[in-house]
């Protein structure tokens, strides 16, 4: 979801004027969407020129002129700040509302947060007897960029392995004879976080 | 009396005058020891965005690479489709000398693309983590500074205001704090390249991996025809 960014802190003097002018004149270009701005821009104008002024003033390395500027500039980034507070509830995260008053929108959060679907469907079966063989099989998902199928003796303490296939059908290789395992399953697409289907077991022959 | 004081930082030199005959005060102090801090974390945060965009560059090799082996197997697989009647498609690109596809070698060649691919799918992953770590971080903080840097922004804010006290002079401070402003701005700008460079390299991964499914889909059909009809 977007929201104005407040990162302005590394901008000059100029930039910043330049920023909370175009903030003025955009929300008020666009009254009809901010019609009751917290704080008002009479406020925000005001703040503005205060900074102006007192820029202007600090120009000739005067240590009280700079002291002042700074203080008319923490002024103005909280007119500016507070402003960002309303456009981000006016806008609800979209971008062009927040365009319209003249802040940037903020980047994204992480771009592939796209949860992976819960396996469904994961039936296991041994092949043949001593094959020591046991074919894993799940319902396709079609953004799977992997199936992980994790397999382990079925007694206390056992340790899952892990395979990676890039097909939704396995066979798991080399068990124990006469072994119960257990077997889960989960999808990875885009989020690389697994989420496990029901663990299912079955016997090695 | 002013003595200028230079203190050699890896992002950059922190240059301050100071009025020697003053004794600094407490929150000067304390004031300038944050802004050294806030120096340190956009050093942390350069070195990492240059670690962990030189990570990009190494899997950018990596695919690049891959999509390049498979080539030569797309075009391997149109022969033995088309020699096996497996599909439709009669126009086949045109070589000049005979050949032969061993499909010993060709399934060899498959095989270690495959072995490739997954090795390859854990160090993108690895990547993809501390991308999406760092994309939600800042799209929280928007910047790296946390919570004890705002306190040192308003202790640096007091050091303007008692500036007739202060040991620090702050025309100097000024100076200092503007130039350093301009480094932060560059290490986002870095952060910024970062990110696009990620989404691309991200993109390029998956477009390989469609690619490559494709492939081994064609090549297990083929294997599944010789296993039918042939052995």
């Amino acid at each position: 979801m977007k929201k104005p960014t407040m990162n302005f802190k590394n901008l000059d003097a100029a930039q910043l004027l330049q920023f909370a002018e175009e903030i003025h004149n955009k929300m008020t270009d666009n009254i009809d969407i901010f019609a009751t701005p917290t704080p008002d821009l009479a406020t925000l104008a005001t703040a503005t020129t205060a900074y102006r002024d007192a820029v202007t003033e600090a120009a000739f390395n005067d240590r009280r002129a700079i002291s002042f500027r700074n203080d008319k500039r923490g002024e103005l980034e909280t007119v500016i700040s507070d402003l960002a507070k309303y456009v981000e509830i006016t806008a609800r995260g979209n971008q062009t509302v927040i365009l319209s008053a003249g802040f940037l929108p903020t980047k994204d959060s992480s771009p592939d947060a796209g949860v992976n679907p819960k396996v469904e469907r994961l039936a296991v079966q041994a092949h043949g007897l001593g094959s020591l063989k046991i074919a894993a099989k799940v319902a396709p998902w079609k953004k799977a960029r992997y199936y992980q199928f994790e397999y382990r003796k079925k007694e206390v303490g056992a340790e899952w392995n892990t395979i990676l296939s890039p097909t939704a059908t396995l066979d798991i290789e080399n068990l124990e004879p006469f072994q119960e395992y257990e077997f889960r399953a989960s999808y990875l697409g885009k989020s690389t976080t697994p989420v496990y289907s029901d663990v299912v077991s079955t016997f090695a022959l | 009396m002013m003595k200028e004081i230079v203190k050699q930082h890896p992002l950059r030199p922190i240059i301050l005058e100071f009025d020697m005959a003053k004794p600094a005060l407490d929150f000067e102090t304390d004031a300038l020891a944050a802004y050294y801090r806030q120096h340190d974390r956009t050093w942390e945060t350069k070195q990492r965005l240059l670690q962990h965009k030189d990570a990009l560059f190494q899997l950018e090799v990596k695919i690049t690479e891959l999509e390049y082996l498979l080539l030569p197997t797309e075009q391997q697989l149109d022969f033995l489709e088309a020699g096996f009647q497996l599909t439709d498609q009669n126009e086949l690109p045109f070589i000049e000398e005979e050949f032969t596809i061993d499909v010993g070698d060709f399934n060899q060649g498959v095989v270690y693309h495959n072995r490739e691919l997954v090795e390859l799918h854990g160090l993108v992953v690895a990547e993809q983590e501390w991308f999406n770590e760092w994309a939600d971080f800042i799209y929280e903080n928007e910047d790296w500074f946390d919570e004890a840097d705002d306190i040192g922004d308003k202790l640096i804010h007091k050091v303007f205001r008692h500036y007739e006290e202060v040991s620090v002079d702050i025309v100097s401070l000024d100076r200092d704090q503007q130039e350093f402003f301009g480094t932060v701005g560059e290490v986002t700008e870095l952060q910024n390249e970062y990110f696009d460079y990620g989404e691309t390299i991200f993109n390029m991964y998956t477009t390989l991996h469609e690619r490559s499914e494709k492939v081994y889909r064609r090549a297990e059909r083929i294997n599944d025809h010789i296993d039918k009809n042939i052995l």
